[in-house]
């Protein structure tokens, strides 16, 4: 059995937890609970005929006065990071954090989850960023976790870019 | 150049060479120089060496082995050299590792401690107590190998960097929602510590404990042991996870050093994870048992605690009984047998003892659980013996009979054939050795009763009855009942049949009395009081010797005592002042007057007499006859009322005002003599 270690990542309320909710229980919850430390799910991946066990550390949202705990990200295979497309500056948080895995923990794969695509008319980071980041070299996704679109898709990209590593 | 020919040769030769072989040459003779020359040599090799190393560790560990005889001389040396380099290097090792295994030790000590401590003085702790001593093992052993009542549930290898569950072994039987969670978790829980309280990052998270539950982590450097148990884990399970964990280490460092993600090579584990799913032994396992079987051992025991009480209850009155029947005399108990509730006694039982039933009242038992089986026979106990010789003797009540060791003594009056019936029966009777009739008396003596010829006696010796016949003088009589109770032997007197022969004496006369008869006329003299003249006259006339009476010559003293005190009444004279109809100075007089009354009145009573007291109120001659006539009266009746108040019945008094002086006045102290009352007795 393969299983790896991915982190979720990003600013406050962005939508990790719900991410996770989403992907493991397919549940969704309108009400805002934060979380403390961390929460962890697992959820097996089935790629041609290989299968890959996630397990989902959920961490705590990032802001000025809570560092991530580097800790949390040692050994991590993959990241997770999400942003919350309402907010921009949780992306730049989000790029904020992608340096520091990179330098704790090496460059591992990971992938951008630009979250809350159901208010898209809301939205406040534009997509030329967005495109920017993508030539860059930046895997990105734009996701609902309230209308699961493109969640399932972004943990099977994650899964599939982990199984060509090994 | 050279001139031989040969030198020729060798130059050419030499020419050759260098043409044929010239730069190999130079490589060669600079290889020569290389390897000769040691400072090239090892520097060359100083360049090889470490990846040499490399590839050969990668290999396997045959340079490991190659070297550990150099590297421990190296130690050796190094030690020997200078000790202090040495010992400044492990300084940083030595003292967490110190410091590790000490607290672990204390840790080991006070849970043993706590446990001796808390079992040392409970009833269980008796008993462990009792088999150290049986067993001659260390009683603390003991207490240790019963109580650790434990169960490993869990064990988890996990991946330390990652977090991942390595492998996972369980109890078939315990809940387990996600192993891969719960690894991660504990990773997370012990970084979470780690930074939050930012410990010394030698120190790890060590147990995690939630009331009976507990959690030990091992840490090693590539994964982490964590052991979940259920109550009190031995001390030992701590040594088993670091044995544990120091074999993967080894095993699998470098699977550890360079995991991907990938558990396959972990499987391996889990035969070496079991031996630290230890539990307590099944055996020695104290299983709570459920309610409802406890209630009814209890109930067993108290029933069973019920049974062995009410059996020595049981046990007890039945002795008591035995008790009762061995005390009381005329019983012999031979044997005695218990069936269950009811027990039977069979012996031998005098016919004169007394019901043996009776006795079972006296205890609680059940009359129908006492069986009782006794033979008929003859005690020697005096009480019996005492009663059948009252059977058989038939002694009179005249004499009275004392048993002591078998002396039967009998004392008191018998007739000489009773005397010779005793004689021969009592020494048949069991229980009678020696027999005393020296107090036995077969006569009684009848000569102080002094008795008259014309009196006959009769004596039934064996119920000490006499009776008296004939004629005797009443005063005779009269001695022999009072003389009766003196004379020994004499319990009944009859003198129904006695005629009294009549006697003065027997009227008991007074002194002031004196009596004769002469031809059947009693004459009487002097003085007596009414009863005693009353009772004569009645009594005398039961005498057939008596046909008359004269009793003109006898005086009653009561009438004379009468008639004397009326005298003195008439005598008694109350004066009173001029014109006052009162008198409260002659106080004497009026008390004197009061008990003269009341003296009147009483023997007048006892006479039968009807009697008056006149008291009569005079006064002088001075003032209206009217007026003198009404204080006279009001005078009489001073007095009267002071004898009413002092008890006297008014029927006894009349008074009345007179209407002239007592005598004629010729001076005032006449006229003060005349202001008077005075009494005067009608009878
Ligand atoms: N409309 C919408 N709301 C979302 C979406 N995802 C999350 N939310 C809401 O956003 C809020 C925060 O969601 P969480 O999943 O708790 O956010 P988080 O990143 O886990 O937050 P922290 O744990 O505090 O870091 C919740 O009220 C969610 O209901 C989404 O895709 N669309
Ligand atoms: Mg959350």
């Amino acid at each position: 059995m393969i299983k790896m270690k991915v982190c979720m990542l990003g600013a406050f309320a962005v939508g990790k937890t719900s991410l996770v909710q989403q992907y493991v229980n397919s549940i969704f919850n309108e009400k805002y609970q934060t979380t403390l430390g961390v929460k962890i799910d697992k959820k097996t991946v089935n790629i041609d005929n290989r299968s890959i066990e996630l397990i989902l550390w959920d961490l705590a949202g990032e802001d000025e006065f809570m560092e991530v705990r580097s800790s949390y990200l040692r050994g991590s295979a993959a990241v997770i990071l999400v942003a919350d497309g309402t907010r921009a500056e949780t992306l730049d948080i989000a790029i904020k954090l992608k340096n520091k895995v990179y330098s704790e923990v090496g460059e591992i794969p990971f992938i951008l989850l630009v979250n809350k695509m159901d208010l898209i008319e809301n939205w406040s980071i534009d997509q030329l960023t967005l495109k920017q980041l993508e030539k860059e070299g930046w895997n990105i996704l734009q996701t609902s976790a309230k209308d699961s679109d493109n969640v399932e898709a972004a943990y099977q990209t994650l899964a599939s870019q982990l199984m060509t590593e090994l | 150049m050279s001139k031989n020919p040969s030198e020729d040769d060798t130059w050419a030769y030499n020419e050759l060479r260098q043409l044929l072989l010239g730069p190999e040459l130079k490589k060669l003779e600079e290889l020569t120089e290389r390897l000769e020359s040691p400072e090239k040599f090892s520097s060359d090799i100083g360049e090889v060496l470490p990846q040499a190393m490399l590839k050969s560790a990668q290999q396997g560990e045959k340079l490991t082995e190659a070297m550990v005889p150099t590297v421990e001389e190296i130690v050796r040396l190094s030690i020997k050299r200078d000790i202090n380099k040495f010992a400044n290097a492990l300084f940083p090792v030595i003292g967490p590792a110190i410091r590790k295994s000490i607290s672990e030790t204390m840790r080991q000590m006070l849970q043993s401690l706590n446990q001796v401590l808390e079992h040392g003085l409970s009833w269980q702790g008796l008993k462990w107590r009792i088999e150290s001593i049986r067993t001659g093992i260390p009683f603390a052993q003991i207490v240790m190998l019963n109580s650790l009542e434990y169960r490993v549930e869990q064990v988890f290898l996990i991946h330390r960097k990652t977090g991942i569950l390595l492998n996972h072994v369980k109890q078939e039987d315990s809940i387990n929602h996600n192993a891969d969670m719960v690894s991660s978790m504990l990773t997370a829980i012990g970084d979470f510590v780690g930074d939050s309280f930012d410990v010394d990052n030698r120190q790890e998270l060590d147990s995690i404990q939630v009331g009976d539950f507990s959690i030990l982590i091992e840490q090693g450097p590539g994964a982490i042991l964590a052991v979940a148990s259920r109550g009190n884990a031995p001390s030992s399970l701590r040594n088993i996870m670091l044995q544990t964990m120091e074999e993967i280490q080894t095993r699998l460092a470098t699977e550890l050093e360079n995991f991907k993600g990938d558990t396959q090579p972990f499987d391996s584990c889990s035969e070496q994870l079991l031996p630290c799913m230890l539990q307590s032994q099944p055996g020695k396992q104290q299983k709570k048992l459920p309610l409802k079987i406890k209630l009814i051992w209890i109930v067993v025991i108290i029933l069973f605690f019920y049974w062995i009480a009410s059996n020595i209850y049981l046990s007890i009155q039945q002795q008591d009984y035995i008790n009762l029947l061995q005390k009381e005399p005329g019983y012999i108990i031979t044997q005695l047998s218990n069936e269950g509730d009811s027990i039977s006694i069979k012996g031998l039982k005098d016919p004169l003892a007394r019901d043996p039933r009776k006795f079972i009242a006296l205890t609680t038992l059940n009359p129908e659980d006492v069986y009782l089986q006794f033979d008929p026979f003859q005690s020697l106990d005096e009480a019996f013996v005492k009663q059948r010789l009252v059977k058989m003797l038939n002694l009179p009540v005249n004499a009275s009979m004392h048993l002591q060791h078998g002396l039967l003594a009998i004392k008191g009056f018998a007739s000489e054939h009773k005397k010779n019936d005793i004689q021969l029966i009592a020494p048949l009777i069991a229980g009678i050795d020696n027999i005393d009739l020296s107090g036995l008396k077969s006569t009684i003596d009848l000569s102080p009763l002094n008795a008259p010829d014309s009196i006959e006696l009769s004596v039934d010796i064996n119920t000490g009855k006499l009776t008296s016949k004939g004629t005797a003088q009443s005063s005779w009589a009269k001695f022999a009942r009072e003389k009766i109770a003196s004379i020994e032997g004499l319990k009944s007197y009859d003198d129904s049949q006695v005629k009294g022969l009549f006697d003065i004496s027997v009227f008991n006369a007074p002194a002031s009395v004196s009596m004769t008869l002469k031809n059947k006329q009693l004459t009487i003299t002097g003085e007596a009081a009414t009863d005693w003249i009353n009772s004569i006259k009645t009594v005398s006339r039961n005498y057939d010797e008596i046909n008359e009476i004269d009793i003109s010559q006898l005086q009653n003293s009561d009438e004379r005592q009468l008639s004397a005190t009326i005298e003195s009444l008439q005598n008694e004279i109350i004066l009173f002042d001029a014109a006052l109809s009162f008198n409260y100075s002659a106080n004497e007089s009026f008390k004197r007057v009061a008990d003269l009354v009341r003296k009147i009145i009483d023997s007048a009573n006892k006479l039968s007499r009807p009697v008056k007291i006149l008291i009569k109120g005079h006064t002088d001659s001075t003032g209206q006859f009217k007026d003198n006539v009404y204080l006279s009266l009001e005078r009489a009746d001073y007095v009267a009322q002071y004898l009413f108040n002092s008890g006297i019945s008014p029927e006894y008094i009349a008074i009345k005002g007179m209407d002239a002086p007592v005598k004629k006045e010729t001076s005032l102290d006449e006229q003060r003599y005349n202001r008077r009352v005075t009494f005067n007795v009608q009878r």
